[in-house]
């Protein structure tokens, strides 16, 4: 057989020296500590920057976690397709962020502190009709129309 | 006979062969590819149900993010910060087994996988403190939710910290099902790394002979610090 040299053994397995493992190790660390002391600072710009900067930092922390620790910088091409492609159907989940964002809220009874009842009554639900024969009346509030349900 | 396994040069010397790689596979590469593509699979699944829960996370604080905020307050950051800096640890001491169980280093695996195992339980016994006060407090979502017993002097309202007692309990049921969810794995890694180190000390050829064995617990355990890398910014540190 050919030798092997330390990067190589005859397992196949890619051998990392520790002290790669060591410094991803202290960016891990460092990075925990930032995102702690980002939290406790108001940016300008609002609360939305916080979260932004909490949720990359996360990232980078991920991603050093998944590429070294995990190895997956240093595995084939098709155990890489496979790593990635969970992140990928996951981001692509948070489209339905569309949806949310441009449809109004239905609130429920529920949520009133004076009604403890969990379910909606029809009038509630569709207080225009069920085909919405009164939509002429509808409430100023009511822009989406979302009470008028096509059937 | 070796003469009818062509394409085998491990048996072409005429030496019976043990170990890896095992005779379905043509080389250790395609092996070691073999069980990385399966562990992903694997952990793709875990991404796919843990995912459910952050995008229900995130609409809920979305929606209720005043609310969300208040509640947070109650959860303590350092006990969560220590939690965290536990858990990267631990992965760095898995790490650690695993580049000692590719070099064949049986005596180095064991005291990294025996300190991986000591840091998750010390995970676990925060969680317990973390748990414990929130139960106290009359903040497990259900029928009991901010009920105080007769006799109790706690006043479950001032934990609320202004939140909307509705908006509250959907926190801590997110709250209680996403890092209880995640105590479950750390668990089942325990028990898994635990026996993983048995096989190590029993001189087992599954995990002596093959490092991949340990290289997918570490796999599993990395998958497991990479969703409280995420849980501990969304559930902890709420901006204002």
């Amino acid at each position: 057989m050919a030798s092997h040299d330390a990067a190589h053994p005859e397992n196949g397995a890619h051998i990392i020296a520790p002290f790669v493992y060591i410094k991803v190790l202290l960016a891990l660390v460092v990075l925990m500590l930032a995102t702690v002391f980002a939290s406790q600072i108001q940016f300008p710009g609002g609360t939305i920057v916080n979260n932004i900067i909490a949720m990359t930092i996360a990232v980078i922390k991920g991603s050093l976690v998944v590429l070294f620790f995990m190895g997956v910088k240093f595995s084939t091409k098709l155990t890489q397709l496979w790593a990635i492609i969970g992140f990928v159907w996951f981001t692509l989940m948070f489209m339905i962020f569309a949806d949310y964002a441009t449809r109004s809220y239905e609130m429920t009874p529920s949520w009133d502190k004076l009604d403890t009842g969990s379910a909606m009554s029809r009038e509630m639900r569709e207080p225009l009709g069920p085909r919405g024969e009164g939509m002429e009346k509808a409430p100023a509030s009511d822009k989406n129309m979302v009470n008028v349900r096509p059937r | 006979m070796a003469a009818t396994i062509p394409n085998d040069e491990h048996l072409e010397d005429g030496h019976e062969h043990h170990g890896p790689p095992y005779h379905q596979f043509e080389s250790i590469e395609q092996q070691n590819e073999c069980y990385m593509v399966g562990m992903w699979t694997f952990l793709v699944t875990e991404v796919m149900f843990f995912g459910a829960l952050f995008l229900t996370y995130c609409l809920f604080r979305w929606r209720y993010s005043a609310d969300f905020t208040a509640a947070h307050e109650e959860l303590n950051v350092t006990l969560g910060a220590t939690n965290t800096a536990i858990l990267l640890f631990s992965s760095f001491t898995m790490v650690m087994a695993v580049h000692h169980a590719q070099l064949k280093q049986r005596m180095k695996v064991f005291p990294y996988l025996g300190i991986t195992v000591l840091c998750a339980c010390g995970f676990l016994a925060i969680k317990y403190v973390e748990y414990s006060q929130k139960f106290e407090h009359h903040l497990f979502p259900g029928q009991n939710f901010l009920h105080a017993l007769p006799g109790e002097t706690i006043n479950p309202l001032e934990h609320l910290h202004g939140a909307n007692p509705n908006a509250a309990q959907l926190f801590y049921s997110m709250y209680f099902a996403m890092t209880g969810l995640h105590a479950i794995h750390i668990l089942i890694g325990i028990i898994v790394i635990g026996v993983l180190g048995l096989f190590w000390y029993k001189e087992n050829p599954l995990v002596t002979e093959d490092f991949m064995p340990t290289e997918m617990v570490g796999l599993y355990w990395h998958f497991v610090d990479l969703v409280w890398i995420f849980l501990f910014p969304l559930f902890y540190l709420i901006p204002k």
